[in-house]
């Protein structure tokens, strides 16, 4: 039996014994395992992980002026998952954990539509923050290593006495170790006349970009 | 006659006469398997994707109602996705996940401009992302450029708009030109 020079597929020599079941049976099933391997390989390409959220009604009055609010909070109870390939949403998008652990490039992007509540308070800052807090240290060394970086996104609007404000933002990273990297989409404002609320048509997604090699 | 661990590719038992139609079934069963590959090959690395834009101007005459662009160029169309003829303000994408990025250029004509906002939605009526910005400007000075990205589910084939919106005084007010549309598919609404 000898083999092809690029994928191994299996034929008879010359002067093999001939059993022509048995040829053909090895060739379809080295075949079949080429094929296989293939399939998964683009299949894995084509089935991108993915998350995408909407906010289908407004958000509960609760994001206060000065401080950090994280973007799930601010919706609480009308977030719609839209897409969830992992099939674990836990109504967190910002969790990479979900996703798998898999190394690669990932994107993560908020849309924020705002309103005070109440009062507004005229040429106010409002401002999304994305944050990625990614292991980049080696998990197989041992004593194990605990480093994380920090990747940050942000985007500023100033309000303009109309009320409501969208804003939006991008955050790409990538993480070289099959580890948990955490995610936080945050939302703040200087809107010290109310409360800020998270409207209806709000949106957040996170998925896999690529491979961060080849 | 059995198949193979995994695929079921056809193979005679040990014994059976190997004849002509051993062959048949074999090479059958890999060119159904090879058409199979090149059907998901293609998603990968043959995504649909299309871009239109504005040559000229655009107007919105009236202050704080939303208007969808009317796009009058196809810079490339990868999937049959836009008739400018019969829907001008739009692409219509197959179901998918889809990457949408709607950018306008910035306007004038305005006596005062307060707030603009550029907006992508689809034909169902969904919002899927906007972009917003404000400052109390006089003089009919322009706003922008503005461009708002997003990601878009749709379920079955649908719409693609880009609209777009000011507040203020006077008008109308004038986009120039350079306002684009552009699409590409992220991957299938499910799994394949």
């Amino acid at each position: 039996m000898d083999l092809t020079p690029h994928e191994r597929f299996p034929f008879p020599e010359a002067n093999d014994p001939g059993n022509g079941a048995l040829d053909l049976q090895i060739l379809a099933e080295a075949i079949d395992a080429k094929c296989v391997t293939m399939l998964a390989d683009l299949r894995r390409m084509v089935n991108r992980p993915m998350r995408l959220v909407t906010l289908n009604g407004n958000g509960p009055n609760t994001i206060i002026a000065n401080a950090f609010f994280d973007m799930f909070t601010a919706g609480a109870g009308q977030w719609v998952s839209q897409i969830d390939t992992t099939g674990v949403l836990s109504f967190d998008v910002t969790q990479m954990s979900g996703m798998g652990t898999t190394p690669g490039v990932y994107r993560l992007g908020v849309i924020a539509l705002t309103n005070p509540a109440v009062v507004v308070t005229a040429n106010s800052i409002r401002t999304i923050r994305l944050t990625a807090t990614i292991p980049v240290s080696d998990p197989s060394v041992f004593p194990a290593p605990s480093t994380t970086a920090i990747k940050r996104s942000q985007t500023n609007v100033y309000e303009c006495g109309v009320g409501v404000t969208d804003m939006q933002c991008e955050l790409e990273f990538a993480t070289a170790f099959p580890q948990t990297t955490v995610l936080d989409a945050e939302i703040t404002h200087a809107n010290v006349g109310s409360n800020l609320v998270l409207l209806t048509g709000s949106v957040m997604y996170l998925y896999r970009v690529g491979d961060v090699d080849i | 006659m059995p198949g193979t661990t995994s695929l079921g590719l056809r193979y005679p038992l040990m014994g059976e006469t190997v004849d002509a139609t051993s062959w048949q079934n074999l090479a059958n069963d890999i060119d159904a398997l090879m058409t199979s590959i090149k059907t998901i090959r293609d998603k990968a690395f043959r995504t649909p994707t299309a871009s239109i834009g504005v040559l000229g101007s655009a107007v919105n005459s009236a202050s704080t109602v939303l208007v969808d662009q009317q796009f009058t160029i196809v810079h490339w169309d990868t999937n049959s996705m836009v008739n400018l003829g019969v829907n001008n303000d739009r692409i219509t994408v197959p179901a998918g996940v889809w990457y949408v990025r709607f950018t306008c250029n910035s306007y004038t004509g305005t006596t005062t401009s307060t707030y603009s906002r550029v907006m992508v939605r689809d034909t169902l009526g969904n919002q899927w992302g906007s972009q917003s910005t404000g400052s109390g400007i006089t003089g009919g000075q322009g706003f922008g450029p503005f461009s708002v990205s997003t990601v878009i589910l749709a379920n079955q084939t649908v719409g693609i708009k880009g609209s777009m919106q000011w507040t203020g005084t006077g008008g109308p007010a004038v986009w120039g030109g350079g306002c684009e549309l552009q699409v590409y598919r992220l991957r299938e609404a499910a799994d394949v």
